[in-house]
């Protein structure tokens, strides 16, 4: 896989972890059925990618951990964004943003 | 922000590991117990759930090493593990470990002790202010002091007024330094001799050093008639006036004449002077600057400048060179404002102060980072041959998922461990050798060894030696050091090690045969090179102890055992007369004499190898005889045991005796040149013209030869010995004396009572330089001795690291070869063609690095050229020596272990199989 494809492809789950979490407050398997539900089961996250990201975005400062108890009564890892969590979220957004505006008008002018 | 979030994270990980792999390990359950509570949701049974969810996650520790291997600090963690595997690998293989550090740390050591020397002579700035900007004028002074870094006094007035007029915009400022006589220190603790040196008053100001007591010598001292000032050295004034701050303005006695303090010199300062340091400082007082330049006598000036900023050396070259054609165009040559020469080079004055030093201390560093160079080889060879065993261990972690730059990185830490201890242990080495060769500040004045010319002068360190510590700049060296050599001898094994195809490592019986050619290729390379080092340092180091032994055998005509020598200076108004000198040896001899063991005592102007001064002299009657080689000879003073004394043979007639005195007609003993050169061969009986020393003009006797000497170098070793002759020393009148005592047995114990000697012959003379006459001889040389001996012993150390190469490297071969040989025996091959075939491969490796040595050998005597003694560059016994010496020595080593494995039964080993 060239690197270029693997670069876009980790932004973009770092920004669906973002998104999905939100103003709440996730656990790890709430955070992968969230991204199931809002990207309407385009993507589906396992826990190999999911906990490294978690992890490393948790050790950036963005997310912030606390253990805390299921709906099920089940003590479980929750998550939230930190303050630079949510600048970071903005940033990604318009980075994004301003990437899908170029693809498109890319694919459009062929 | 990032940064210190990505430093706290890396301490929580480091510090609280159990902990946090505590929690990962309950995220994770709690991760599968929810995913699996959702598939009972779905329908599920419990048990199903639970093994579906197990399945779903793939695996709770995979999960958890995922998580560990984006975590901050983690490449910490698989550096710390590394170290760990590589301690518990070396504590496996003591002998391979042992050896390996060892011989690196001789390697280290070596190359971090010869760099202190380097560093302090070479690099290390000196110590003044913008000492780039500071040089030094050479010049080539005809028939004052050829080759001397010398001015004559009235261009270096002429060149000091030009600067103050704005007629030279290269400089800044120029200071000159005039030769004074040694002189006698009467106000201190004791008497003692004393060096010194007149400057102009602004050399402390040009060199931006500022008195630490006291003030420089002001404009209006530095006059003709000036008033009698001086700046004293910090170790005089610590060893003889006790550092006492009050010493200021107080007057001290030199040699009679009384001198006011004005300041102490700081502590460390260093001479601007190749040669010597001395301990007085007073003014030049070359020029009034109301007289005109016609008074100005033609004394030899050092001048020492300081350049405008931005101004190149050949800037300013051209620029007094024009000065100088100038000069010397309005005052001729002969004229008595004398110009200096044309010919001037303007040096940088560090150049000038380490100039013979530099020489052999860089060979000596090229020396030593070869025994480094072959130590790395020799270790990649040990390294590589370990790596070939360790194929399996390796196979086994690269099947198991290791990356190959994870291999690669494994044995980096390794080779960094194994490098970081040679480094601790060579670093040992060093403190050890600085230990041995430190002794003592060169200049420190002894009350009873005095400031004369001292042996640590001629060793590395220069002038500033003394002053030398170990500091930041050593450090950083071994560590750069260090890290250079793991790379040199850590990378081809490493690259080796982790091949690619090393999973053949797992097929059992592959690498009982013989290791790749590549690997061959490589490790036959190293002792190529290795052999190739070891013939060219040795025939270096061949010519070096040569040249030194023929340097020793220019010694002759004396006999340097059981002398002892020390030096007095007769001065002050007591010595103002013939007569006066006269009766002083007369009371001093027979309390000479009557010392313990002495055989003969004598007195003389100069002893063997010291420098020597010449007076005129005619064949014929001639009242003023012209000042050529012809007329000048040089002229030793000596009482009448002095032949005896000093172990001079006479080839004919008879010594000096009590019968040749002041008012006796005039005798003289020359040396077997002068006999050849102006008699033909012998010259007993025949007549020269001397001056008449009594008298104060000049007038010439006539004097009768009664004896010839055999020739004494004189000046130094291996200058050329010109026409001498011998005056008894009643019919002359010498200050400077030197004492002579021939003893039967070690004359080692007569030091103190020679002190006694001369101090109840006059308590104001003080006796300086008391030492053997061998120690005479060997100060002289001993920069040459080490020399040769540092060389010799990295030739020997070179050797003993290529035998040890060969021998490991061959001894290696054998073992992967013994299935290779148990066939070649079974199929009816005799042992001794075994050995035949194993040393026929040797001798192919040894023979190219024997061609390699010989070519190395002649290309590095180049280095060594300069120093060489009555021995050619291309010496071919020496280098010659070398080559086969080398090459028998290395087919040696390689047929032993040969020899060891076909003694063995190889039949059995293979039945074995």
């Amino acid at each position: 896989m060239p690197p270029a494809h693997s670069h876009l492809l980790q932004g973009t789950l770092d920004l669906l972890i973002l998104k999905a979490i939100g103003d709440s407050e996730v656990h790890g398997l709430g955070v992968s059925r969230r991204i199931e539900q809002i990207t309407q089961g385009t993507f589906r996250v396992g826990p190999g990618s999911l906990f490294p990201a978690l992890h490393r975005m948790e050790e950036a400062g963005w997310l912030m951990s606390f253990w805390g108890e299921s709906e099920n009564k089940r003590r479980a890892k929750y998550y939230r964004l930190t303050k630079s969590g949510k600048r970071q979220m903005g940033v990604e957004t318009e980075q994004w943003a301003v990437v899908a505006h170029a693809m498109a008008a890319a694919l459009k002018s062929v | 922000m990032h940064l210190i979030h990505q430093l706290k994270a890396i301490c929580r990980n480091v510090l609280q590991r159990s902990r946090i792999n505590a929690e990962d390990d309950a995220e994770i359950r709690a991760y599968v117990e929810l995913l699996a509570d959702e598939f009972v949701a779905s329908g599920m049974s419990r048990a199903e759930a639970a093994r579906s969810a197990r399945a779903a996650s793939g695996g709770v520790e995979q999960l958890k090493q995922s998580i560990r291997d984006v975590r901050a600090g983690n490449s910490l963690e698989l550096l710390w593990q590394d170290v760990r595997f590589g301690v518990r690998h070396f504590a496996r293989k003591p002998v391979f470990t042992l050896s390996a550090v060892i011989s690196l740390a001789l390697g280290i050591g070596v190359t971090t002790a010869i760099f202190t020397a380097v560093y302090s002579l070479l690099l290390r700035p000196l110590p003044y202010q913008e000492p780039d900007r500071l040089v030094v004028l050479r010049t080539d002074v005809r028939s004052l002091a050829p080759g001397e870094v010398t001015f004559v006094a009235p261009d270096f007035v002429a060149m000091q007024w030009e600067l103050n007029h704005a007629g030279l915009s290269a400089f800044e400022s120029v200071a000159g330094i005039v030769p004074l006589p040694d002189a006698n220190l009467l106000s201190g603790r004791e008497p003692q001799l004393v060096r010194r040196r007149a400057v102009t008053a602004n050399l402390l100001a040009t060199l931006g050093v500022r008195p630490q007591l006291g003030r420089d010598i002001s404009e209006t001292e530095d006059v003709p008639g000036g008033p009698q000032v001086a700046l004293i050295s910090d170790r005089l004034w610590r060893s003889q006036f006790n550092a006492d701050p009050k010493l200021i303005e107080k007057q001290i006695t030199l040699s009679g004449s009384r001198y006011t303090v004005v300041g102490v010199l700081p502590a460390g300062f260093l001479f601007p002077d190749a040669s010597l340091e001395p301990d007085i400082l007073s003014p030049a007082a070359l020029f009034s600057r109301n007289t005109q330049a016609e008074d100005i006598m033609a004394t030899p000036v050092k001048v020492i400048c300081k350049l405008r900023k931005g101004v190149t050396y050949l800037q300013a070259q051209s620029e007094v060179s024009a000065f100088l054609m100038e000069r010397a165009r309005i005052h001729p040559y002969g004229s008595s404002l004398v110009a200096s020469s044309q010919a001037v080079s303007v040096r940088p004055l560090k150049e000038y102060l380490t100039g013979d030093d530099r020489k052999p201390l860089l060979l000596l560093f090229g020396a030593a980072l070869c025994v480094l160079l072959v130590t790395c080889a020799n270790v990649a060879n040990l390294q590589m041959a370990s790596a070939a065993t360790r194929s399996h261990e390796i196979a086994i972690r690269e099947a198991l998922g290791a990356t190959r730059s994870r291999l690669i990185r494994q044995f980096f830490v390794e080779n960094l461990i194994l490098s970081a201890l040679s480094t601790v242990l060579g670093f040992l080495l060093v403190l050890l050798f600085l230990h041995m060769t430190k002794g003592a500040d060169p200049f420190a004045s002894q009350s009873s060894g005095g400031p004369f010319s001292d042996p640590m002068l001629n060793s590395f360190y220069g002038k500033s030696g003394g002053a030398y510590r170990i500091g930041l700049p050593i450090f950083l060296f071994s560590i750069a050091l260090s890290l250079l050599t793991t790379f040199l001898f850590g990378l081809a094994p490493a690259l080796r090690a982790s091949n690619p195809r090393s999973f053949v490592g797992l097929q059992l019986n592959s690498g009982r045969l013989t290791a790749g050619p590549s690997t061959r290729r490589l490790r036959q390379m190293l002792l190529v090179f290795e052999i190739a080092a070891s013939i060219a340092l040795l025939s270096c180091s061949g010519l070096l102890v040569r040249s030194f032994t023929n340097l020793m055998s220019y010694a002759t005509g004396f006999d340097p055992q059981d002398t002892m020598t020390a030096t007095l200076l007769l001065q002050g108004s007591r010595y103002h007369s013939a007569g006066s000198v006269r009766s002083f040896s007369e009371n001093l001899l027979p309390r000479l004499q009557a010392l313990p063991g002495v055989q003969a005592a004598a007195l003389s102007s100069t002893l063997p190898l010291d420098s020597t001064f010449a007076l005129r002299f005619s064949l014929a009657e001639d009242p003023n005889p012209p000042f050529d080689s012809g007329h000048i000879v040089t002229s030793i003073f000596a009482s009448p045991d002095y032949f005896r004394a000093v172990g001079t043979p006479l080839v004919g007639g008879r010594p000096f005796g009590g019968e040749d005195t002041a008012s006796s007609p005039r005798v003289l003993i020359v040396n077997r040149s002068l006999a050849r050169r102006f008699f033909g061969g012998s010259a007993l009986g025949d007549h020269i013209y001397v001056r008449d020393m009594e008298r104060e003009e000049t007038h010439f006797v006539s004097a009768t030869i009664v004896g010839v000497a055999e020739d004494v170098p004189h000046d130094g070793l291996l200058e050329e010995i010109k026409p001498e002759v011998y005056i008894p020393l009643e019919q002359g009148y010498p200050t400077e004396l030197h004492i002579a005592l021939r003893s039967t047995g070690p004359s080692k114990g007569l030091a103190n009572g020679i002190a006694k000697a001369v101090s109840a012959t006059d308590i104001d003379i003080p006796v300086s330089h008391i030492e053997t006459m061998d120690e005479r001889l060997h100060s002289l040389v001993s920069q040459r001795k080490s020399t040769a001996g540092l060389m010799a012993s990295f030739a020997a150390l070179t050797i003993v690291l290529a035998i040890v190469g060969v021998f490991g490297v061959f001894a290696y071969t054998v073992s992967q070869r013994t299935r290779e040989l148990g066939i070649r025996v079974a199929l009816g091959a005799s042992r001794f063609s075994l050995v035949r075939l194993i040393v026929g491969e040797a001798s192919t490796v040894i023979g190219v690095g024997g061609a390699v040595g010989l070519f190395a050998a002649f290309v590095s005597s180049r280095f060594v050229a300069s120093m060489l003694v009555e021995v050619g560059q291309h010496d071919p016994l020496i280098v010659s020596t070398a080559f086969v010496s080398m090459t028998l020595v290395a087919i040696f080593a390689s047929a032993v272990p040969a020899v060891r494995a076909c003694c063995t039964d190889l039949l059995s080993v293979l039945r074995e199989e």
